[in-house]
């Protein structure tokens, strides 16, 4: 520590950050808890407080609900799809093969693209008709036309498919980078043991990935909460509500829909999921990580 | 036994190569397609096209404002990375370094941002750079993107840490100013952290849809994204010319991320990611 006396001459150093984060994140925060009171629309000069008026508003609301449950089903799905297939791809990164360079680089450039793009291109792959890359595939193995857009429970399979397929890579290089990190006398005594590969995986390697896997997880489900540019160019949200997740539905409401303050009660209410959701992830891989060490 | 060792390597190293292209395929349908004509797309998307056919990019120049796109994107990225990355270091050097009620309150103040995403909060952040009439201008869009300061807060805070405080000392004790200690002895050891940072920003940002979509509307403050989307609204029924478009938004990101591999996938050991 420094000399606690001269505190004084380091404060301006803190300035700068201190008003953009205070402006553009804590401000807007407060505005969010005041606002879903009120029933703003976002110019008019007169608010009017509600009271909890937009909280019971929401709960009876079709698209709040689907939205909420959505995004619930996303980032649940997205998670674990994710992870099952990350971590046997970082095996076979961290495998002596030849070309693993150039694998790992592939996988990895999945998320290169702006979401935006990766959307457009599903969007042709997964056409309705039997000019849809997969639909021609399919055609030409004599299966008809799916509607993986609009039909039942598949444009939220579409939906996810494409996110796992764009992040895959990308956490496969997180477990990559902390399967380097294990020390190789691990391996060797098992062997020496006569453990099988099997055994190997499940009782070394998969334990010791946990601060990694903490790490993936966490990212994954905060990436998979606020979705938005895919469902937008993949879906635009249809059919119905049926793609409609909390952060489409949030600026439509307040900006397209100019109701602030409805809005800002969603906002309120998805900040209360986000922090339970960090809260029990958070406490469930403390755990997971002290039972190792 | 050696000999049926080797054999299988190569068979799995094949298909390895072979499933690596199917996962590829998206990329190499759009690249391959963005040089046919759309006739062609549509008939045989996964042939070579039969000619040098580059018309579907000289139609992409003419409807999309390629350099005013790219500056808009360039200014819009290095403003947001230099304002994250310089405020971040200077506000967590006195956080870290010193221990009473401010700065212990300061970092669980900044710790906030760090759970909140900013995509939640667009409708206020909307409003309140309407009272400040930031909306629909570059330096708005890149104070929004300046609110990731806490983020790098909390990551060059762990690195102070690691830091040992011995030199600082010494040259405030030959007289040095504390801004020229930051400058000249800490952040040139901070480089590690600040490299991963500048990379993961960059890349967040420069892809970002969201904030940008909602925070820029006229033509010429378009990033290069918003120039594609704003194309597709327009003139989405050529797709061979759209495609040709989204790899002309794709490449500075293609460059930048071959000529940063190394470092990207180092810095993901450091979960330098937020976005």
């Amino acid at each position: 520590m420094l000399n606690p006396r001269f505190f004084k001459k380091y404060i301006y150093f803190i300035i700068g950050a201190f008003m953009i984060y205070t402006a553009i994140l804590i401000i807007p925060i407060a505005l969010s808890f005041a606002y879903s009171f009120t029933n703003w629309d976002g110019y008019s000069k007169t608010i009017d407080f509600v009271g909890l008026k937009n909280f019971i508003k929401i709960f009876h609301s079709d698209a709040m609900l689907s939205a909420l449950g959505n995004t619930f089903v996303f980032s649940l799905f997205n998670a674990i799809i994710i992870t099952v297939l990350a971590i046997p791809l970082s095996l076979v990164f961290n495998a002596g093969f030849k070309i693993r360079n150039f694998v790992r680089s592939s996988f990895f450039f999945a998320s290169v693209p702006s979401v935006l793009i990766i959307g457009y291109i599903f969007q042709l792959f997964f056409g309705p008709t039997s000019n849809g890359v997969i639909n021609s595939f399919l055609g030409s193995l004599g299966i008809d036309p799916v509607k993986w857009l609009s039909k039942g429970f598949l444009p939220m399979f579409t939906i996810i498919l494409t996110n796992v397929w764009r992040l895959t890579g990308w956490h496969a290089c997180i477990y990559l980078a902390r399967l380097q990190g294990i020390s190789e006398e691990y391996y060797e005594a098992s062997r020496i043991d006569g453990a099988s590969k099997w055994n190997i995986f499940w009782y070394i390697t998969f334990p010791l990935l946990a601060p990694a896997m903490t790490i993936s997880m966490m990212l994954i489900i905060i990436d998979g909460l606020k979705i938005y540019a895919l469902p937008y160019s993949l879906t635009g949200g249809g059919p119905g509500y049926r793609t409609t997740f909390m952060t489409q539905l949030i600026i439509e409401t307040g900006i397209g829909e100019k109701m602030v303050g409805k809005s800002s009660a969603m906002a309120v209410v998805f900040f209360a999921v986000i922090m339970i959701v960090a809260l029990i992830q958070l406490h469930f891989s403390r755990k997971r990580e002290e039972s190792i060490c | 036994m050696l000999k049926n060792k080797k054999l299988l390597n190569i068979v799995l190293q094949i298909i390895l190569f072979l499933l690596t292209f199917v996962f590829l395929s998206p990329i190499i349908y759009m690249v391959l397609n963005s040089f046919k004509p759309y006739s062609q797309m549509l008939k045989a998307p996964w042939a070579f096209p039969n000619t040098f056919f580059l018309d579907n990019y000289i139609k992409a120049f003419h409807q999309m404002k390629f350099f005013q796109s790219l500056f808009n994107s360039t200014v819009i990225t290095v403003g947001s990375v230099f304002l994250i990355v310089v405020l971040g270091a200077l506000a967590a050097y006195p956080i870290t370094r010193f221990n009473n009620r401010m700065t212990k309150f300061l970092s669980v103040y900044f710790l906030i941002g760090y759970m909140v995403p900013t995509q939640v909060l667009i409708v206020q952040i909307f409003s309140v750079m309407k009272m400040v009439h930031l909306i629909n201008t570059k330096t708005g869009l890149i104070l929004v993107y300046g609110a990731s300061v806490s983020f790098a807060i909390f990551m060059y805070q762990g690195f102070i840490r690691s830091i040992p405080i011995d030199m600082e000392e010494a040259a405030l004790i030959d007289g040095a100013r504390p801004w020229q200690v930051f400058w000249k002895v800490v952040f040139p050891l901070l480089k590690p952290a600040t490299a991963t940072l500048t990379i993961f920003q960059t890349m967040w940002i420069w892809n970002d849809f969201v904030l940008s979509n909602l925070f820029l509307s006229s033509r010429k403050n378009l990033t290069l994204l918003l120039e594609l989307h704003q194309c597709i609204g327009e003139f989405s029924l050529d797709w061979s010319v759209m495609l040709a478009i989204m790899c002309i938004v794709m490449l500075p990101m293609v460059i930048f991320y071959l000529l940063m591999q190394k470092q990207i996938i180092a810095g993901m050991t450091a979960g330098a990611v937020k976005g």
